[in-house]
Formats: structure tokens, C-alpha cells, sequence
């Protein structure tokens, strides 16, 4: 009898303490992917338009809304702003990241969070058209359980559309993203980035990104992996037709995990040849040569000195990429065999090999592929000699 | 003792094997297929159906819901089986699929386990080569008895709003159609079971097309907890025609409202005045205010009217007579509108007395 008491007594705990968290309780919706881009800050303007609506008849609910910024010119510290939405208001915020945290030329992600309240938050990411009016996409607001450990981005396309990809960390470690894009069985190329907590990146022309600018397809996907089962992602995809500039969001769909054991598939070469066997290596008559490539606004340097340098054919050398402040994107060279890579704020360096050859002799440019401020797009220079 | 671990072996398995055995649909819950000439714009669907899976092959059985256009007499549907890690593209689904051209509705994917993902494109071909919006497969939990959809737009956009039910059973849905605190007005539409409509240019169905607005929303309320539906709006820029796609949210139910009976006779509302008190109402309780012609009979011209208040979003009606009643379904007064509000009858000649009609004049208060 004893028992049977303690354990309704403990079940009135419970169920008191289950209504307290409720009432206490404190829900974040994420924007996934939100930008202030004025016209001469990127290749064309872009804006997000923000509502945020209380499902309240009779309760005002208090927001705080924090901007995650990490492409351009990002603040140090994260700012938010804090508001109050009265019962069935819908809150405006039209071209948010400039008018509610005064960071222009900028973009990332913005978490909402209330308590006690029930928000449902909305956007739409435009950019001007040439002959009037906007194109767009609607971006909702994601609850947390919309963030995968791995999540599936079917629908993409190339050619006649373009398509980015991004992701956000909403959790407060960082991590290791893996970029795995499909076309059919094949793997068109992969890519790790490494995220800080409360930080994300978004890769432009993702096909271009892995030597892949070539293919015509309307039926990719992509696998967005994260690193930690602990700690899911919100991935999205951005579809571009490239005559209209009309955009489609893809929102990240749980994807299976790789089965254990499995290798990682490993991916098709640019041409999608078969693969043939491997050659038997010729000896090599010189070391490797080390270069290290460094990114920082707004300009490549080479072993710190310049924009160019100069390999020659035969000799193999060993490129270490890295970020000296905000994130950058290496355009990649693919025809030498330098695949596009995201460079992060703190994360290990990328590291590729190259054996320059005959056929590849002469003037090799990459560029910045990922926006990173006003001098967004600059280039350097990898000259293939004799 | 074995019997027990006969029941937790037996237990364990069906655990197991249960993810095999659920069926799950997802819903597309708008596709069309509109070439040029059916439409005031062509419209089209480019599907993709995504199996998770890494090992097993996956069943999926489509069904096309067809609401708009021809409609074939019964729904058609594909059955396919996608490969492990297979994407399959459907280019113009509901044409190359299910062979109804100019028709539109909603799909339902059904697949045993819950490995099937589903995306799709919705787009027009004017101005070429297209512009179009992502519309996402939902689950079913993703249809809502009371969902609300926001981030809508009139005078530089248009919005269309669509429901789809996805129910064996038929409903009647209310969408009210909200700027700020005005209630700019109220649709309702029967669906049957299985089956969807869409409203085209809402703020234009409502009466509102010069509405000029970019934060207006819609509750679209199903009446049935049991019966959830999938909506969503689609908000075009009247420019570009570009359209974005607006998921319905789950709403909080929608509070049921009050009665206020209205007796309008030649020359007073009651309550409301001249010689009745003021109309009482207060912030945060939802009226449904009904006005009833309560002239004695033999009065001469008994037909009345009602200003409307526009600073509270009620609108107006000059026909307040024996057996017509002027009914205001749903307003909800807010904080900011506290205070009195006057109104008057509309209609000159009531009770066949110009000069009686002028002083027909009500107040409403709010506190």
C-alpha cells in the first residue's frame, strides 16, 4: 500500500513537473539561411523578409532572436534583438538582417526562441529582378527536430539551373560536415567542411565546386553528414534556374546513415570515365614541394608573398589551403586536379596532391566562390611550367 | 517463466520487423499538369521520389487525387519499386504518370516502411524557360485540424490558398483571411473525401483586391479535430509571376465564438441605440454578431442597414429586413480598439421616415 502511495505521489510529480516544463519550456525556430546583400556587395543583391507570428488568442509571448552571421563581414560578437508578439500578431521584419541587426552585407542563419509562447516564423530570400519585382523562395522557420545527423537533398539540378548548397550547425560543439553529390549511383564528388558551433557555410554551383560544372542533370541529390550523431544539422538546398534567376529551397529530409562498415563511395572523376587500372607510378626525382595557399579578404597569397605560382610539369606538390579569417571558398582547379574546397575560421587545413603534367602547361585562375564581403570574388593564379 | 520469454522474444521481433510493416504515405498536396491554352498560365510538376534505403528496394504505390480540370472519373495510379539509393525523376507527373492532363490535384505516394522521400517543383513555363516553387511531400502529420499560413502578400503579389483532404470523410472549411487585427473576410468550402480545392487570388474572392499587404495571414479551420488537412499558400510576384510556397503551421484551435443577437427595428438597434444601451463587447472574446430585422409588421419600408465599423474590420450591409438577418460570423475585438465606436443604419427611407432614419445611430463600446 506503501508503494502503491509513493508511486502515485510520484506520478503527481511527474505529471506536475511534465505540465511546469511545458509552461517553462523554451522552443528555438532556426532560419536556416537569411542575407543582407545590397547591390555591389555580391554578384546580385539578395534580402530576406522575415514574419513572426504568435498562435496566442490571449498570451503576448517574448522573443529573442539571435543572428548567427558567417558569410561577409560578421560582427564579433552575435547580435539579437529581443520583441514582444501580442496575441495573433504577425511581426514584420522586412530585410531583417539589415533592419533588426544593422550587419548589411552579410548572411546566416537566425535562431528564435520564446518561452512560454507558440511562434511560427516564416521568410522569404529575394533578390530584385532586372525589369521589376522579385524572385525568391520561401524559408521556414525549423523546429530542432528538423536538424539530421544526415539528411538527403534529392531534385537538384545543373545546366539549365545552378544549385547551392548549405547547412547550419545549430548545436554548441563544432563539427565535420561531409558534401556527398549523386548523380544516380555515381558520386560526383565529396567534400568535409568543418563548422563551428552555431555556424554554417553555404557552397556555391556545388557542381562546379567538384569539377562537375559540365553535368546536365535534373535528378542529383546530395548527402549532408554530420560528423556527431549528437550533433544534426539543417541542410538545405537553394535550385536556380539560370535564365529567370527563380530560386526553389529544398529543406534537408532525414536521410538513412551510411551502413556501418561500408566504405565511403568514392567519387567519379570530371568525365565520368570508367575507371582504369592504375598505372605503375614513376619514380619521382625531386621531393615533394610544399606550398601553402592562404585566403583572407580580399586576396590569395602563396607561401605569404603573392597571387601566383609556378609548379612544373613532373614534379609533385602537396597544396595546403587555409582561411586567415572569415570563411572563403577555393573555386578548385579541375584541370589539374584540384578539386573546390570551403575554407573555415579554425578548421584543419585542406590538404591536395598534384603531379603537374605535359598537357596541362600554362595559366591556371581560381577564384573566392563563397561570399565572404565586399571584395568577394578575387582570384589568383597556379602557372604550369616546364 | 518461458511463456514471458516467449512474449518479449515475440515482442522484440514484431519491434523488429515493425518499420517494414507500417505503410506511410506522403502527400503532395498540389500537382498539376496545365499546358498552354488550359490554363491562364501553363503550369506543371516535376516530381522525385527518393528511397533511403542503402539495402532494400521500396514499393511505392501513387494515387493522383484529382480536384481541377478533367478529371479522369476514377483516381489513376502508378505502382513502381524504386532501388536502394535510387532517385526516380517524374517530369510532368500528372501527365506522364497518370495521363490527366489539364487537371490538377494533390498525390499520394503510399510505400511500406518510411524510407521514401518526396520533393517536387511546381512551375510555369511563362515567362520561359520557367519560374516555379519547391513543394515538399508531407507525412500526415503534417495536416493540421486548424493551420495557419503567413507571410502573405496582395498588390505587387497575389496569393492562392489550397487545401487538400486527405480523410475518408468530407468536410466543410472556414479560411479567414486576416491583416493585422481585420478580419478581411471568410471562405468556406466543402471537400470531399480525398479530395482539394484551391482560391485563387484570395484577397480578390474576399472582396479585398486593393488590399495592399505583405504581412497578412489565413487560419483555414477544418470544424473537425478528427479531420486534418494539408493546406498551403502559394504567393506570386505579380511582376516576375514568380510563386513562393507557404506550408501550413499548426494553429491553436480557434475559440468558439459568441452570439450577439442584434434586434434592429425602425429606429433602433437594441443593443446598440439611440434609445437601447451601447453594444458591450470585450478584448480577447470571439462574437458572431447577428443583426435581425425586428419591425412590427405593417411598419412601411422595413429594411435596414449597418454602417460597418471600418477602424474594427466590420463590414457593412444594407439589408437588414423580415427574414434576411446581416450576420458577422467571427470578430474578435483586440486591446487597441478599446474604446466607443459609432455606427448608423444605412438604409434612408427605413421605416418610411427620412427624418427618424437620420437619427438611427448605435455605439458599440469595447472595454
Amino acid at each position: 500500500m506503501k508503494t502503491l502511495v509513493a508511486l502515485r505521489q510520484l506520478s503527481a510529480l511527474s505529471a506536475l513537473a511534465l505540465l511546469f516544463s511545458v509552461g517553462a519550456r523554451a522552443d528555438t525556430l532556426t532560419v536556416p539561411a537569411v542575407t543582407s546583400l545590397p547591390v555591389g556587395s555580391a554578384a546580385s543583391p539578395f534580402f530576406s523578409d522575415v514574419r513572426v507570428f504568435n498562435t496566442s488568442y490571449t498570451a503576448p509571448v517574448g522573443v529573442t532572436a539571435v543572428y548567427r552571421c558567417f558569410l561577409g563581414p560578421c560582427p564579433a560578437a552575435a547580435p539579437q534583438v529581443q520583441f514582444t508578439v501580442g496575441p495573433r500578431e504577425s511581426r514584420a521584419f522586412d530585410d531583417m538582417i539589415q533592419s533588426a541587426f544593422n550587419t548589411p552585407s552579410t548572411a546566416g542563419a537566425v535562431e528564435f526562441t520564446s518561452s512560454g509562447g507558440d511562434l511560427r516564423v516564416t521568410s522569404r530570400l529575394f533578390s530584385p529582378a532586372a525589369a521589376g519585382g522579385t524572385n525568391g523562395m520561401f524559408v521556414p522557420g525549423v523546429k530542432a527536430s528538423d536538424a539530421h545527423f544526415a539528411s538527403v537533398l534529392p531534385g537538384l539540378a545543373n545546366g539549365a539551373f545552378r544549385t547551392n548548397i548549405g547547412f547550419y550547425n545549430g548545436n554548441d560543439v563544432g563539427v565535420a560536415a561531409t558534401i556527398r553529390l549523386f548523380q544516380g549511383s555515381a558520386l560526383l564528388g565529396s567534400q568535409t567542411v568543418i563548422v563551428g558551433p552555431r555556424s554554417g557555410t553555404q557552397l556555391n554551383r556545388i557542381f562546379d565546386v567538384f569539377g562537375q560544372g559540365a553535368v546536365v542533370t535534373t535528378n542529383a541529390y546530395a548527402v549532408v553528414e554530420s560528423s556527431s550523431a549528437a550533433a544534426p544539422l539543417f541542410a538545405y538546398a537553394a535550385v536556380i534556374d539560370n535564365v529567370t534567376a527563380d530560386s526553389s529551397f529544398v529543406a534537408g529530409d532525414p536521410d538513412a546513415a551510411l551502413p556501418a562498415g561500408d566504405p565511403a563511395p568514392t567519387a567519379t572523376p570530371p568525365g565520368s570515365a570508367p575507371p582504369s587500372p592504375t598505372p605503375t607510378p614513376t619514380p619521382t626525382t625531386a621531393a615533394t614541394v610544399v606550398v601553402n595557399l592562404t585566403a583572407e579578404q580580399f586576396k590569395w597569397s602563396f607561401d605569404g608573398g603573392g597571387t601566383s605560382f609556378v609548379m612544373h610539369v613532373g614534379q609533385t606538390y602537396e597544396v595546403h589551403m587555409k582561411t586567415l579569417d572569415v570563411t572563403h571558398g577555393f573555386s578548385g582547379l579541375p584541370g589539374i586536379g584540384l578539386s573546390g574546397a570551403a575554407l573555415s575560421p579554425g578548421a584543419a587545413e585542406i590538404v591536395q596532391t598534384i603531379r603537374p603534367t605535359a598537357d596541362q602547361v600554362g595559366s591556371h585562375v581560381f577564384v573566392c566562390d563563397i561570399f565572404c564581403g565586399t571584395g568577394h570574388g578575387f582570384a589568383g593564379n597556379i602557372q604550369i611550367a616546364q | 517463466m518461458e511463456a514471458v520469454g516467449r512474449s518479449i522474444a515475440l515482442a522484440l521481433l514484431l519491434l523488429a520487423i515493425s518499420p517494414l510493416l507500417i505503410a506511410e504515405t506522403v502527400t503532395l498536396p498540389a500537382v498539376a499538369s496545365l499546358p498552354p491554352g488550359t490554363a491562364a498560365a501553363p503550369f506543371f510538376s516535376d516530381v522525385r521520389v527518393f528511397n533511403t534505403s542503402y539495402t532494400l528496394p521500396v514499393s511505392v504505390t501513387a494515387v493522383y487525387r484529382c480536384f481541377l480540370g478533367t478529371c479522369p472519373a476514377a483516381a489513376p495510379q502508378a505502382t513502381f519499386t524504386l532501388a536502394p539509393r535510387e532517385s526516380r525523376a517524374f517530369d510532368d507527373f500528372v501527365a506522364t504518370a497518370f495521363d490527366a492532363p489539364s487537371s490538377a490535384g494533390a498525390v499520394e505516394l503510399t510505400s511500406s516502411g518510411t524510407s521514401v522521400r518526396v520533393t517536387s517543383r511546381l512551375y510555369s513555363t511563362a515567362p520561359v524557360p520557367t519560374v516555379g516553387m519547391f513543394v515538399p511531400g508531407l507525412r500526415s502529420s503534417e495536416a493540421h485540424a486548424v493551420s495557419v499560413l503567413t507571410s502573405l502578400a496582395n498588390g505587387l503579389f497575389r496569393t492562392n490558398v489550397g487545401l487538400y483532404n486527405g480523410n475518408d470523410a468530407g468536410v466543410t472549411a472556414t479560411v479567414r483571411l486576416f491583416d493585422g487585427a481585420d478580419l478581411l473576410g471568410v471562405q468556406t468550402v466543402t471537400l470531399g473525401p480525398r479530395a482539394g480545392t484551391q482560391i485563387n487570388r484570395i484577397f480578390d474572392a474576399v472582396g479585398q483586391g486593393g488590399r495592399v499587404t505583405t504581412n497578412a495571414f489565413a487560419v483555414v479551420d477544418s470544424g473537425n479535430a478528427a479531420i486534418p488537412l494539408f493546406t498551403y499558400a502559394a504567393v506570386i510576384d505579380n511582376a516576375t509571376t514568380d510563386p513562393s510556397f507557404v506550408a501550413g503551421a499548426e494553429d491553436e484551435p480557434v475559440p468558439q465564438p459568441q452570439t450577439v443577437t442584434i434586434n434592429v427595428k425602425a429606429w433602433d438597434f437594441s443593443p446598440g441605440g439611440p434609445n437601447s444601451p451601447a453594444l458591450m463587447l470585450t478584448v480577447g472574446t470571439t462574437y458572431t454578431l447577428v443583426f435581425h430585422n425586428v419591425d412590427t409588421p405593417g411598419t412601411p419600408n422595413p429594411r435596414h442597414g449597418f454602417s460597418g465599423i471600418s477602424d474594427l474590420g466590420l463590414p457593412a450591409s444594407d439589408d437588414i429586413s423580415p427574414g434576411h438577418d446581416f450576420v458577422i460570423p467571427w470578430f474578435t475585438p483586440l486591446a487597441f480598439q478599446r474604446g466607443s465606436h459609432p455606427f448608423s443604419c444605412t438604409q434612408n427611407e427605413c421605416g418610411g421616415d427620412p427624418e427618424q432614419h437620420r437619427g438611427m445611430q448605435g455605439i458599440l463600446v469595447i472595454q
